[in-house]
This record gives structure tokens, C-alpha cells and sequence, in this order.
């Protein structure tokens, strides 16, 4: 007799994408515009000896390779653990108008420059983005919250409007910038990945850490969830409970991501469906594979972005949806 | 059988009152006890409030006022995990965009007593498989849900609650969906369940397959138990003409002496 799942057969599963994940951490470094020699980052590891390799190596390719993963990681999770709460196949990070609210945080700190709000870690851009996230989280909280928890259907039609509306909210904006101002919220909208040094990596801590912790601790609670709250509520879960710690914890980790790297799309809807395809909906798999996974996939596509062009760099989210789209469609077509 | 290590427990309500937030409609259940051992047949017409009444047993929906009794434990002190050990639901329906494999949604009803991680031990997987047996479905172990009939999919949700081990069994229009032979095969499941000392409540829509298998029938109309007793008691004329409205027609199963019911007929012409 056979179990449905071990602890060996688990750790097996997770290994076979943590490591291609790694892998990817890798390599992609030493991948991009400016040719670095390995030779010379070894000498400035060695002797101390900094020189343009090391630089580039240690605070632009690697600091750039970590947040890529961690926002395309963090998508698809809160995408995977979304999908399952909303009972929504479409849904993603962004279904709740998190994005919209963050966008137009981000859109007011650029149209007005005299807002200067820096704070510890946190520029003053990323302090609107998530200001705005934090309102639109509470606005569709507010406007769904029952005594027995939180209807879903009014969860999902609240965002879907709140993000319309801030669609809105943000053309008007745009309407007031002027020309070199619009290049920047665009660029925002667009969203991206660059950062320099550690400093800036440090501020999407904070939030995701507990985010993601959250979420993690939701699996199997999720996985019973799939099948209706009713028998999830039967067979024991505290089904109210863990919507609003999905919520919470989903809210949190996407405000965090977005409000560094702007808008990314594609990620959270095509990943999580990807590791469903690939190994089942046992999400205590989904869940980490769907980290795993969406960081590379994200690393990757970032790579591409930042070298095919070279030296200009080209918006992320155009290759996600421009490679992602077609593999998604292929993976897809390989099901039926 | 894996239930017959457990004291007794039955299910009692009393005082139960419930309203919709945007109705009239009102739920009234002054005194009502589950029977050990036997299936009980909960029936009335669409909207009579029977799998609200359901619902509220299980501890699915809050209760407002009135207390629900699980042997000596109030329900409202209850956390959700201890309920799941001693009371098993079965919902009207559930969703089918996830298309797990039938182990695994028989092993989710071992959630209640799991510890974090959610991994099966031995004994956990032997009670799994003792459920599947229980339900005739040992065989769909790994097959997916949407390759199954729709009487195969009932018994293997059916399986995932008795993984709970539940001495109570709450179970919402089962079979409402399947033909006459699964009907009659998920009754017979549940009569060798019973027998081994499970307490049963069945919401259903067949008065006569309630007639067959079930020792007691609760009719129930406008949020109200209007009748509780064995079939001869139910089966009146008077009382399901009333309840249900259109002429029926009393008669006897040609087998054995248990009422049966059917709508009168008259040819238009």
C-alpha cells in the first residue's frame, strides 16, 4: 500500500526544483551586457584588490539575481495560495487590486518630488506604493468582511473594481505629469528589477519575510480548501482562519514586492498552474515549487531583458509575457 | 470498524433558532436528539430548512441562539479539529477545479488527527484504506476525481469522512444526484456503517428510499420538524399532502411492510 506522500518522497520533490533554482542563481551573474572576467573576481576576493569585474559582479548582477528571485518566487506564491482561497483559476498577486493601490502610491510620490518621506530602509516611492497597498487591502477587507469570515465572491468582484478604479485614479495622474515625470511613472508601471547594492534588497524584508512565513504555514489548510470550505470546514479546518491568514499574509508579501519592482505580470497566474501540470496539487509541493520555480523563471527572463538590448535594458514584464506565454500554452497542449 | 473503540456520543439540540440576515425565514428546533445506530432520514420539502439545520449540527454555519450537544460537550466550546473527531459531514456539493488523486482526498479526513506537517503515518494509511474498503472504493485509490461516476465520486467523499472516525455522521442529500442502483448501493453502505455503531442523519428528497432504509423519518416544513417517528408515522396522508401539496398516493413497498408514496395520477384528456 502506498502512501499519498512521505517525507522522503516530499524532500525528493522539493530538492528537483530547489535545485535547477539554485542552479540558475548561479550562472546567471556571470551573465549580462558587460563581460566579467572570473579571473578578476577571484583576485579581488583574494587580495582585496576591487576592480570594475568585482563591482559589477557583487553590487549590481548579484544583488539584481537576488530580488529577481525573490519577487518571482513570492508571485507565484501568493498566485498558487490565492487561486486556491478565490476558487479562481485566473486569479494572481494583483486579482485584489494590490498593484492599482500601489501604483497610484507610486504615481503620487513621483508627481509630486517635494514628497520626500524616506524612512529607514524605505525610499519614498516604495513608502507610497505601500501605502497604497495597505489602503486597498483594507477598503476590499472592509467591504467583504462577514461574521463567519470573509465572502470570497464579494473578496474578488472588490478587488476586480478596485482595480478599475485605480486604473482611473492613475490616468488622471498621468494626465497631470508632465512629459519627463509620465517616462517615470511608466517606467514604474512597466515594472523592473534594478537595484544597487544591499541597502535597497534590505527594504522588502520586512514585509515579505512574515508574508511568506504566513503562507507557508497555510499548505495543507490550502489543500483542504480545494475541495469546497464546506468539507474543509467538516474535516476540521478552521476555514475562516486561514482565509484570512492567506489574505494577510498573500497581502503582505505582494505589497512588499510591489512596491520594489513595480507591476510584473504573468508570473503568479503561469507558474503555480505550471508546477500543478508538472507534479500534482498536493500544495505543500505547489506551494515551495511555485517559489522554486517562479524565481527562476523570473531570474531567467530577467537576464534576457537586461542583455539582449544591451546596454539599454528592455521592461522584465515584456519578456515574461513574451516567453512565458508560449511555454505556458505548450505545457498546456501537452496535458490534452 | 474503526469507530467501535469510542463511547456514545450522541447529537442533541435544543432551543436552536436561526435567521438568514436578508429573510424571514426562521429555523425553530426546540428539542432534537440523534438516535444511536440507526440512519435517520431528514426530510421536507426544497427550502423546509433541512440542510440548514444540517449545516448548524455540523458546526459549518455559526450558531446564534439555542445550544447543540456532542455527548456532554457543548458545540460552540468546541475548536473545529475536536469536532471533526467525533463528527463527520458530508456537504451537497463540492468543487471540482482541483483534480486530486482519490487517496489524497481520502487522506485530507485524517486532518483532524494530524500533526502540522499533514504527513500519513502506517496506521493513518491502514485506516484510510480500512475507509475505502468501508465504501467499496478501495479499488479508485488512484484514480483522479473527474474520471469519476458520479455514485464513485459520493462514496469516495463518503470514504474521506469516515477517515475522521466519527461516532456522528451529518450527510447533505448524498445521492439526490445518482441513479436508483448507487442510490440503493449508498444506503447499503450506510445500513453496514450504522450497524456498527455509527449514528447517521441523511437529508434526502426520496421519501421512499427514506421509507426502506431509515428506522426514523423527520419531516420538516417552513424551518419546523412537523413530524418525527418511523415511516407509518410520516406516511400519512393528511400530514405529507399538507406538507408537501399535490395529491399523492399511500401504498405498501410489494416487499416488505414499509409505506410508500406516490404522486396521484390523472391522465389530461
Amino acid at each position: 500500500m502506498k502512501r499519498p506522500i512521505t517525507p522522503r518522497t516530499y524532500l525528493i520533490c522539493i530538492l528537483l526544483y530547489g535545485a535547477p533554482f539554485l542552479a540558475v542563481l548561479c550562472i546567471t551573474p556571470f551573465i549580462g551586457g558587460e563581460t566579467i572576467h572570473l579571473s578578476e573576481i577571484i583576485h579581488a576576493l583574494k587580495e582585496g584588490g576591487w576592480n570594475a569585474s568585482a563591482e559589477i559582479f557583487f553590487f549590481q548582477r548579484i544583488p539584481r539575481v537576488i530580488l529577481a528571485a525573490l519577487v518571482g518566487g513570492t508571485l507565484a506564491v501568493v498566485g498558487a495560495s490565492f487561486q486556491v482561497i478565490l476558487h479562481n483559476p485566473l486569479a494572481e498577486p494583483y486579482t485584489l487590486g494590490i498593484t492599482g493601490g500601489a501604483s497610484i502610491g507610486a504615481a503620487v510620490a513621483i508627481l509630486f518630488p517635494w514628497l520626500m518621506a524616506s524612512w529607514w530602509v524605505f525610499n519614498t516611492v516604495q513608502i507610497f506604493a505601500l501605502a497604497g497597498s495597505f489602503c486597498v487591502l483594507w477598503i476590499i477587507y472592509f467591504i467583504s468582511r462577514r461574521p463567519e469570515g470573509v465572502t470570497i465572491f464579494t473578496l474578488l468582484l472588490a478587488g476586480v473594481t478596485v482595480s478599475i478604479m485605480s486604473a482611473g485614479a492613475i490616468m488622471f495622474l498621468r494626465y497631470l505629469a508632465s512629459p519627463y515625470l509620465l517616462l517615470q511613472m511608466d517606467r514604474w508601471m512597466m515594472g523592473g528589477l534594478d537595484v544597487i547594492g544591499y541597502r535597497e534588497l534590505a527594504a522588502l524584508f520586512p514585509l515579505l519575510l512574515p508574508g511568506l512565513g504566513i503562507l507557508f504555514s497555510c499548505m495543507v489548510e490550502l489543500n483542504h480548501l480545494t475541495m469546497g470550505e464546506e468539507l474543509a470546514s467538516g474535516h476540521g479546518v478552521d476555514v475562516a482562519g486561514v482565509q484570512k491568514r492567506v489574505f494577510i499574509g498573500g497581502g503582505l508579501a505582494t505589497a512588499a514586492v510591489v512596491s520594489m519592482s513595480g507591476p510584473i505580470g504573468f508570473v503568479g497566474l503561469i507558474v503555480p498552474h505550471t508546477v500543478r501540470q508538472l507534479s500534482g496539487y498536493d500544495h505543500r509541493i505547489v506551494l515551495p515549487a511555485s517559489f522554486f520555480l517562479g524565481g527562476a523563471f523570473l531570474v531567467a527572463c530577467d537576464t534576457v531583458a537586461r542583455t539582449i538590448f544591451s546596454p539599454t535594458e528592455l521592461p522584465v514584464g515584456i519578456i515574461t509575457a513574451l516567453v512565458g506565454g508560449p511555454l505556458f500554452i505548450r505545457i498546456l497542449l501537452n496535458k490534452n | 470498524m474503526a469507530t467501535n473503540n469510542k463511547p456514545p456520543q450522541t447529537l442533541s439540540i435544543s432551543g436552536l433558532r436561526y435567521q438568514y440576515p436578508d429573510s424571514k425565514w426562521n429555523l425553530a428546533v426546540d428539542d432534537f436528539s440523534l438516535s444511536e445506530g440507526e440512519i435517520t432520514a431528514i426530510i421536507g420539502p426544497n427550502g423546509s430548512g433541512k440542510s440548514t439545520l444540517l449545516r448548524l449540527a455540523a458546526g459549518v454555519q455559526p450558531l446564534s441562539t439555542g445550544t447543540i450537544h456532542i455527548g456532554q460537550n457543548d458545540l460552540k466550546k468546541m475548536d473545529r479539529r475536536s469536532i471533526a473527531r467525533v463528527l463527520g459531514y458530508l456537504p451537497q456539493s463540492t468543487p471540482y477545479e482541483f483534480d486530486h488523486r482519490v487517496i489524497n482526498v481520502v487522506s485530507m479526513g485524517r486532518y483532524a488527527h494530524l500533526s502540522l506537517s499533514g504527513f500519513l503515518c502506517e496506521e493513518d494509511m491502514n485506516i484510510v484504506k480500512q475507509c475505502l474498503e468501508q465504501t467499496d472504493a478501495l479499488s479508485l485509490m488512484n484514480r483522479r476525481l473527474s474520471h469519476l461516476s458520479g455514485g464513485e465520486r459520493q462514496r469516495v467523499l463518503l470514504a474521506s469522512v469516515l477517515a475522521q472516525e466519527p461516532a456522528i455522521l451529518l450527510l447533505d442529500e448524498p445521492t439526490s444526484a445518482l441513479d436508483l442502483h448507487h442510490q440503493v448501493n449508498f444506503f447499503d453502505i450506510l445500513t453496514r456503517l450504522v450497524k456498527g455503531g455509527l449514528s447517521v442523519a441523511v437529508v434526502m428528497h426520496d421519501l421512499n428510499l427514506a421509507s426502506l432504509y431509515c428506522e426514523r423519518i423527520v419531516l420538516m416544513n417552513h424551518g419546523r420538524i412537523v413530524c418525527d417517528g418511523t415511516p407509518d408515522d410520516v406516511f400519512q396522508y393528511d400530514l405529507l399532502q399538507d406538507v408537501y401539496g399535490g395529491d399523492i398516493v399511500l401504498s405498501k413497498h410489494p416487499q416488505v411492510n414499509r409505506p410508500v408514496v406516490f404522486p396521484r395520477f390523472e391522465r389530461e384528456n
